[in-house]
């Protein structure tokens, strides 16, 4: 999809059950797709301009995934503070 | 059920590589991405999750403490310092244009030990904990101060139960004391032959005859002392790679079996002849089709080639305590297992760090034989020795097998932060693990002989290349 500036853009969707974790891995996608410029409507719709339509593809794809990323890592923070913790016994 | 965290990343068309802290590792889809994500994991998922030690029921259960074992098992923990690396001199009888470590002419005075660094250095051996210490004599050409290596030698020998000397010598001009020096069962010689005659030439020795001396000089040594004593790496040109086949070959016609491929190191005064800082997709390119003319010379060889850093990784990856590279542990703590005392007898934690400091980039030294070891400065760059918190590394399937390599780091960007993916380190790493992977999932009998000679297995085991659908 081209927009009004000749930009290419996607528009993507998060589920509620993980939009707490769009802000983080919307600060991770800055710095994989620093030429991305991302805007989030409503807390769920999130479009993505700039680039050509294959990276773009790409930075939508990696978007979800650290949304993923970011998710197992929250709920897993505790659970791998505690292993730490018993390796390294402190 | 309990699931211990799951690393991931897209390795093919619906296929996804998971990973664990502790290495163990699974192929599966989209599909159970999206319920693990979800919190939706059904009875079949949590089935094999817990047959192959994924998920534990409550803390301290036999399959939680069997995970925090292998976890414990991929740290790498520093023993007494037990390795040092001697710099008796800086001079050299080659002037190699990629010379990795900042030398001096043959003739230039005042780069050699004198005296009384000598005997710092013995007493600081003497002051040593361990029984058992391994010496690398590196320069310059360490040969050209074989009076110093002599003393060196016979001081170690009564004062440590077992000792090994490894002679870092381009094996150019070797006397007969050299030879002699060299013939010893507890002495090794590590060499570089840079893939071929013609490339050695051009890169190294410059004249034939220098190029047939060194060639006759090698085959003196094999012949004499075998290959278990005799090393030889190549460095490479990343801008003018050669056949991959003419490597192996010239390699194998000395009966040498291990090739550990370098690419023209972006450290010392090799910065100021060659543009290799962002070589890492040439190289990894490269690197992967030399394993590719591997597994396709193996199938038919009768003595099989490993590429010793891909072995190397191989290994980490199917099993945890492999951490005798260096430039591949976590954490990685410096200064504390081995260190490097140069030719003025300066404290190194690692010989990239001699050359950053050496071109005025940073300070790494920590003291110096005479006023002894000051690890002030590395205290700092320890505290981010470990990558398994790093905010790239967590969510990378590799971590448990990768490390970190922080002087390379401050050597090519002067600075320790950048996001992972944009170093050369990770990305050469990311290839090699790809890789690894590749061939650990691949159904190719050449492919799995090669795999199961460099993993050390009598035959490949299709039971490593777990997938769950």
């Amino acid at each position: 999809m081209i927009d009004g500036k000749h930009k290419n853009i996607r528009v993507t969707y998060v589920v509620n059950e993980l939009r707490q974790y769009l802000p983080d891995a919307v600060s991770r996608l800055a710095y994989l797709y620093p030429s991305v410029e991302v805007s989030i409507e409503g807390g769920s719709e999130v479009t993505l301009s700039g680039m050509s339509d294959g990276s773009l593809d790409e930075a939508v794809r990696d978007l979800h995934f650290s949304i993923v990323r970011q998710k197992i890592y929250m709920d897993t923070l505790p659970l791998r503070e505690q292993l730490m913790r018993g390796i390294l016994g402190s | 059920m309990n699931i211990f965290p799951l690393k991931f990343k897209p390795v093919g068309n619906d296929e996804f590589l998971f990973a664990d802290d502790a290495g163990g590792f699974f192929k599966s889809d989209a599909a159970f991405l999206q319920r693990y994500a979800e919190d939706r994991l059904d009875p079949s998922d949590y089935r094999f999750l817990d047959q192959n030690g994924h998920a534990f029921i409550e803390v301290d259960d036999l399959a939680y403490t069997g995970f925090t074992y292998r976890w414990a098992n991929r740290l790498y923990t520093p023993s007494d310092l037990d390795y040092v690396i001697l710099v008796p001199t800086l001079r050299c009888n080659l002037s190699c244009g990629y010379c990795q470590v900042s030398r001096v002419n043959e003739n230039t005075p005042g780069f050699d030990w004198d005296d009384a660094t000598l005997e710092a250095v013995l007493r600081f051996l003497d002051g040593l904990a361990t029984q058992r210490l391994k010496v690398e004599f590196q320069g310059g050409e360490p040969l050209l101060k074989l009076d110093m290596l002599t003393r060196v030698r016979d001081f170690c020998r009564q004062r440590f139960e077992y000792v090994e000397f490894i002679v870092c010598t381009n094996l150019q001009t070797v006397s007969d004391k050299g030879w002699s020096f060299l013939s010893e069962r507890d002495t090794f010689i590590s060499t570089s032959l840079d893939a071929n005659p013609e490339i050695h030439e051009r890169q190294r020795t410059i004249a034939k005859e220098k190029t047939r001396e060194f060639l006759t000089n090698l085959r003196l040594a094999i012949d004499a002392f075998g290959t278990k004593k005799v090393s030889a790496l190549p460095t490479l040109d990343v801008r003018n790679l050669p056949e991959p086949r003419s490597i192996i070959e010239t390699f194998t016609s000395f009966g040498l079996n291990s090739i550990y491929l370098r690419p023209v190191n972006y450290q010392g005064f090799a910065r100021k002849r060659f543009a290799a800082k962002d070589t890492a997709s040439a190289w990894s390119s490269y690197h992967s089709a030399f394993i590719d003319a591997l597994i396709e010379y193996n199938w038919t060889a009768l003595e099989p080639v490993e590429e010793y850093y891909f072995a190397h990784c191989l290994r980490r990856v199917l099993r945890a305590g492999y951490d005798g590279h260096a430039d591949l542990r976590n954490p990685n703590i410096l200064g504390e297992g081995y260190l490097v005392i140069d030719y003025d007898g300066t404290f190194y934690p690692t010989d990239e760090a001699r050359m950053v400091t050496r071109v005025g980039q940073f300070d790494l030294s920590m003291g110096n034989v005479r006023s002894g070891l000051d690890r002030t400065s590395l205290a700092r760059l320890n505290a981010e020795a470990a990558n398994n918190f790093h905010p790239d590394c967590m969510h990378c399937p590799y971590q448990a097998f990768c490390g970190v390599d922080l002087v390379d780091d401050l050597s090519r960007y002067g600075r320790i932060d950048l996001p992972k993916h944009l170093t050369d380190f990770c990305q050469r790493h990311t290839s090699i693990f790809d890789k690894v992977f590749e061939l650990i999932y691949s159904a190719d009998p050449k492919v799995q002989k090669s795999l199961a000679l460099w993993a050390d297995m009598p035959d490949y085991e299709p039971s490593l290349a777990k997938v769950h659908r």
